[in-house]
C-alpha cells in the first residue's frame, strides 16, 4: 500500500479571466506540479492568494484549467480531472475523492445525518452500516445527538465545519482533499479531527490539505508543498 | 460504456428568420440529471419542446435510446410511437401543473391515467399504485379522490410529478418546475425532486432561470444564451468557475445561491 | 304504401335527391369503417336541434316507399318527440307506419333499443346528441381525432374509475363507452347501459346521425362490441327488484312512474310496444 502514488499534478496552469472587467485575466497557478503517495499528508502552504483552494478546487475539477494535468488514481486507472469526461469526474468524486471544503452547502430539510451517509449510500454501503458509521463520526466529533435528525441550516458555522468534515470521511475514499477543516472548530474538535486525519493515513489515503493552524498541520503533515503567489505577467 | 440515452445533434428551430436554437448538440446518459439554464427568450423551453416530441424542429437530429429497438430519431419515428413514447418511456412536468393535470378529475385518476393509458384494467392495482405515488410525493392520501382544483399550487405540482413519474419513464422533462411556488415551497418540492432522482435513478433534463435549482438538481448544466448553447460542464464548475462572459454575468447578476 | 296521404310541395322524404345521396355516401363510408365518425353537410331541418335533426337525415336518407316506419322515443310511440318525427315522414313519404318493433324495417329511436330482438334486413336509427366521447377528455378536434386514429382510449377508462373511486361502482348508467369492432370508440348515444349488450352482434343495421355535430357512424350487422370495464369491476347491466307491473315482465328496462297525487308508483317496461304484445299475448292465451 505505501509507496503507491495517487496524486499527479503535473505543470498546472489556472488562471481567471473577467470579462465583466474588461477581460481581466488573473493568473493563479502557473507549471504547479505535485504528487502524494498512499499514507502521505501533503500541507499545502503559502501566503494568501497563492492558490492553495484553487489548487485543491482543480484536482476536485470544481475549477477548469487551462494547461497541465492534475491526475487521481481512480480504481487503479489514472483520470485526469482537467480534462475528464462529467460522468468521469462525478465517479472519481463519489467513489476516490473526500473533499471538505470551507463552507457547508446546507441542502434544505436534509438532516444532517443523512447528509454524512450520502456518501457511503453513494458507493453501495448497507445503510445499517452507514448509519451507524455516521454516528460515530458525529459523535466524534462531539455534535449533540439530538441534532442528528434535523437539517444544518440553523447550525452554527462550527457544527455545519463539522457535518462537513463528518461527511468528507464518511466512505473512507482513498484521496482527501481538505480546505482548512479545523478553521472554526475549538481544541477539543481540532483533536479529533487531527485524529481523523491520522486514521485516513494509516488505512493508506493520500491527504492534500490546507491547514492555517500551525499546530494542526505539524501533527498531521508528513511534508510541506509551497505555493507562491504567480506574478500577474507570467 | 452504455449509449447515451439521448443524443441531440445540431438541433435547430426558427421562428420566422430568428433561430430560437441553433445548432445544439449534446448527449444525455441515463442516471443524469441535466439543468438547462439561461434567461426568457434563450431558447430553453423551445430545445425542451423539440427534445420532447412537441415541436418539430427545423433540422437536426434527436437521438433517443430505446427499450427495444436501440438509438432511434425522436423525429424519423412514427407519430403513434412518438406520443406511446411520451406516454410511457417519457414525462413532462409543466410549469403550471394545470396545463399537465386534469383539474375536473381526482388526485387519484389523475396519478392512474398513465396506467390505465398502457393497459392497466384492474381497477384495485391502479388504485393502490395511485396511494403509493401520492404517498412517495408526500400527499395526504386521505386527500386522492378530492380534484386537485383544490390543492394548492405546490400540491398541485407534486400531483404532476406522481402522475409522470408512475408509469417509471426513462426520462423526464422539466419545465421551471419550481417557478411559480411560494420560496418554502419550492425549497420543498426541490428537496424532493432531489431524492426522487437519487432514488429512481431518474434521467431528466430541467429547464430553469434559477441557478439555486440547478445546482441542487443537476449533475451538468448547458447555458442558453440566444438560442445556442455558450457554455456546458459539471454543475459546480459552471456556476463557480465560469467561463464565457455570458455565464459569468449570469451567475454574478444571481442572488448567492 | 300510401301515396295519398303524403303531402304535396315536398321531394320524397323532405330531403332532395342530391342531398339524400350525399348522406348515403356518409353511411357507406361510415359501415365501411365501423364506429368511425363520418363527417357530413348536415341541413337544417324544419325542427329545432336536439329534437333528432342527425336521425331524421340518416332515416330520409334511407327510407323507400316500401319501408315501415316505427318511431321511439325513451322506449315509447307516443312521447311528443315520436309523434313529431312519425307525423312528419308520413307527410313527407306516406309510408306505412307501425308501433311493432317486429314489423317495422326503420325503427328510428331516441334512448332506447326494443326489448323485441332485431332481425336481419331491419335498420335501427339513433338520434345522437354529442357523438365525440373524448370531448370532455380533450377539447381540440385534432386532437380527438389524432386519439381515435392512434386507438389513444386508456385515458376513457379515468372517467370509469372516477365512478368507482367516488361510488364504489361504475356509476354511468347511459351512454355508456363502447368499443366497436376492437378499434373505435363509441358513443353509443343515450341509451341505458343495460341496451349495450344488444349493440353486440346484433343482425340488424344500426346508424348514428348526429344532426348539430355533422357526424354520421355505423355499427354494421354482426360486428363486436364491447363496453369498457375493469377486471375487477366488470360491466354490468341495471337490474330491478321489481317486474312490470302491467306485463310482469322480468327481463325488461323499467320505468319508474308516479301514478298518483300521494306519489304512489309503479315500474313499468319502458318499451310500450314489447309490454302491450306481452299483456295480449296473455289475454289470448287466457282466452
Amino acid at each position: 500500500m505505501k509507496n503507491k502514488k495517487l496524486i499527479e499534478i503535473n505543470r498546472l496552469c489556472k488562471h481567471f479571466v473577467l470579462h465583466q472587467q474588461d477581460g481581466l485575466r488573473l493568473p493563479v497557478l502557473h507549471g504547479v506540479s505535485l504528487s502524494a503517495e498512499a499514507g502521505e499528508c501533503v500541507a499545502v502552504t503559502g501566503g494568501s492568494g497563492a492558490g492553495k483552494s484553487t489548487l485543491l478546487k482543480c484536482l476536485y475539477a470544481n475549477y477548469r484549467t487551462q494547461a497541465g494535468s492534475a491526475r487521481v488514481r481512480h480504481l487503479d486507472v489514472w483520470i485526469d480531472m482537467a480534462s475528464a469526461h462529467a460522468r468521469e469526474v462525478l465517479a472519481v468524486r463519489r467513489y476516490t475523492i473526500g473533499y471538505v471544503s470551507q463552507f457547508l452547502r446546507v441542502i434544505p430539510r436534509v438532516a444532517a445525518l443523512d447528509i454524512v451517509m450520502a456518501p457511503m449510500l453513494a458507493v453501495g454501503m448497507e445503510a445499517q452500516v452507514s448509519r451507524r458509521r455516521a454516528q460515530v463520526l458525529l459523535e466524534r466529533l462531539h455534535i449533540a445527538s439530538r441534532l442528528w435528525t434535523l437539517p444544518p441550516a440553523t447550525f452554527s458555522g462550527g457544527e455545519q465545519q463539522r457535518i462537513n468534515i463528518a461527511r468528507g470521511f464518511a466512505a473512507s475514499p482513498p484521496v482527501m482533499l481538505l480546505d482548512e477543516p479545523t478553521a472554526a472548530l475549538d481544541d477539543a474538535n481540532r483533536g479529533a479531527v487531527i485524529e481523523l486525519i491520522r486514521e485516513a493515513r494509516r488505512r493508506g489515503a493520500a491527504v492534500l490539505g490546507i491547514f492555517h493552524d500551525e499546530a494542526v498541520r505539524d501533527a498531521v503533515a508528513t511534508r510541506h508543498f509551497e505555493l507562491h503567489p504567480v506574478a500577474a505577467h507570467a | 460504456m452504455h449509449a447515451p440515452l439521448l443524443e441531440v445533434q445540431g438541433l435547430t428551430h426558427r421562428y420566422g428568420t430568428r433561430a430560437a436554437c441553433n445548432n445544439i448538440s449534446f448527449s444525455l446518459y441515463s442516471g443524469e440529471v441535466l439543468a438547462v439554464v439561461g434567461e426568457s427568450g434563450s431558447g430553453k423551453t423551445t430545445l425542451l419542446r423539440c427534445l420532447s416530441g412537441q415541436l418539430r424542429p427545423d433540422a437536426g437530429c434527436v437521438m433517443f435510446e430505446t427499450r427495444n429497438a436501440g438509438a432511434v430519431d425522436v423525429w424519423g419515428m412514427s407519430e403513434a410511437t412518438r406520443r406511446m413514447l411520451a406516454r410511457t418511456d417519457w414525462g413532462f412536468v409543466h410549469q403550471n401543473p394545470r396545463d399537465g393535470l386534469r383539474l375536473d378529475v381526482s388526485a387519484g385518476a389523475n396519478i392512474g391515467e398513465r396506467l390505465m393509458a398502457i393497459g392497466a384494467r384492474h381497477y384495485g392495482n391502479i388504485r393502490g399504485e395511485a396511494r403509493a405515488w401520492m404517498s412517495k410525493v408526500e400527499l395526504d392520501v386521505q386527500r386522492m379522490d378530492e380534484s386537485p382544483a383544490a390543492f394548492s399550487g405546490g400540491m398541485q405540482q407534486r400531483v404532476q410529478i406522481a402522475r409522470n413519474l408512475v408509469s417509471r419513464p426513462r426520462l423526464v422533462f422539466m419545465d421551471e418546475p419550481t417557478a411559480g411556488l411560494d420560496v418554502s415551497v419550492q425549497a420543498r418540492l426541490l428537496d424532493l425532486l432531489r431524492g426522487l432522482a437519487c432514488d429512481l435513478g431518474l434521467s431528466a433534463i430541467i429547464v430553469t432561470h434559477d441557478l439555486a435549482v440547478a445546482r441542487l438538481l443537476a449533475h451538468r448544466t448547458l447555458v442558453m444564451h440566444d438560442g445556442c448553447v455558450v457554455e456546458e460542464g459539471l454543475t459546480d464548475q459552471v456556476l463557480d468557475d465560469p467561463q464565457q462572459a455570458y455565464t459569468q454575468l449570469l451567475v454574478s447578476s444571481a442572488l448567492p445561491a | 304504401m300510401n301515396e295519398n296521404s303524403r303531402a304535396g310541395g315536398y321531394n320524397f322524404a323532405y330531403l332532395d335527391e342530391h342531398t339524400k345521396r350525399m348522406i348515403r355516401r356518409a353511411i357507406l363510408k361510415a359501415i365501411a369503417i365501423p364506429g368511425y365518425q363520418v363527417p357530413f353537410g348536415s341541413r337544417e331541418m324544419p325542427l329545432p336541434y336536439g329534437w333528432g335533426t342527425g336521425g331524421i337525415q340518416v332515416t330520409a336518407a334511407v327510407i323507400g316507399p316500401a319501408d315501415v316506419l316505427k318511431v321511439i322515443d325513451q322506449g315509447s310511440d307516443d312521447t311528443t318527440n315520436a309523434v313529431n318525427i312519425r307525423r312528419f315522414f308520413v307527410r313527407t313519404t306516406g309510408v306505412r307506419v307501425t308501433g311493432r318493433a317486429s314489423d317495422a324495417t326503420i325503427i328510428q329511436t331516441r334512448h332506447r333499443i326494443p326489448e323485441t330482438p332485431l332481425r336481419e334486413g331491419q335498420i335501427i336509427v339513433y338520434q345522437v346528441p354529442i357523438p365525440e366521447m373524448l370531448r370532455w377528455l380533450e377539447p381540440r378536434e385534432a386532437e380527438t381525432r389524432k386519439m381515435h386514429a392512434l386507438s389513444e382510449y386508456g385515458a376513457m377508462h379515468v372517467k370509469l374509475y372516477e365512478d368507482i373511486a367516488r361510488y364504489g361502482h361504475i356509476a354511468t348508467t347511459y351512454d355508456y363507452p363502447v368499443i366497436v369492432n376492437e378499434h373505435y370508440l363509441m358513443r353509443p348515444s343515450p341509451i341505458p347501459k343495460f341496451d349495450n349488450p344488444k349493440l353486440h352482434m346484433n343482425p340488424a343495421l344500426q346508424l348514428f346521425g348526429a344532426g348539430r355535430e355533422k357526424r354520421i357512424y355505423a355499427v354494421p350487422p354482426y360486428t363486436a362490441v364491447r363496453s369498457l370495464d375493469f377486471e375487477d369491476h366488470p360491466f354490468e347491466i341495471q337490474r330491478w327488484q321489481h317486474a312490470c307491473e302491467l306485463c310482469g315482465a322480468a327481463d325488461s328496462f323499467l320505468d319508474e312512474v308516479i301514478i298518483d297525487n300521494e306519489g304512489a308508483r309503479m315500474f313499468v317496461c319502458s318499451d310500450s310496444d314489447y309490454c302491450t304484445q306481452r299483456r295480449d299475448a296473455h289475454r289470448r292465451a287466457v282466452a
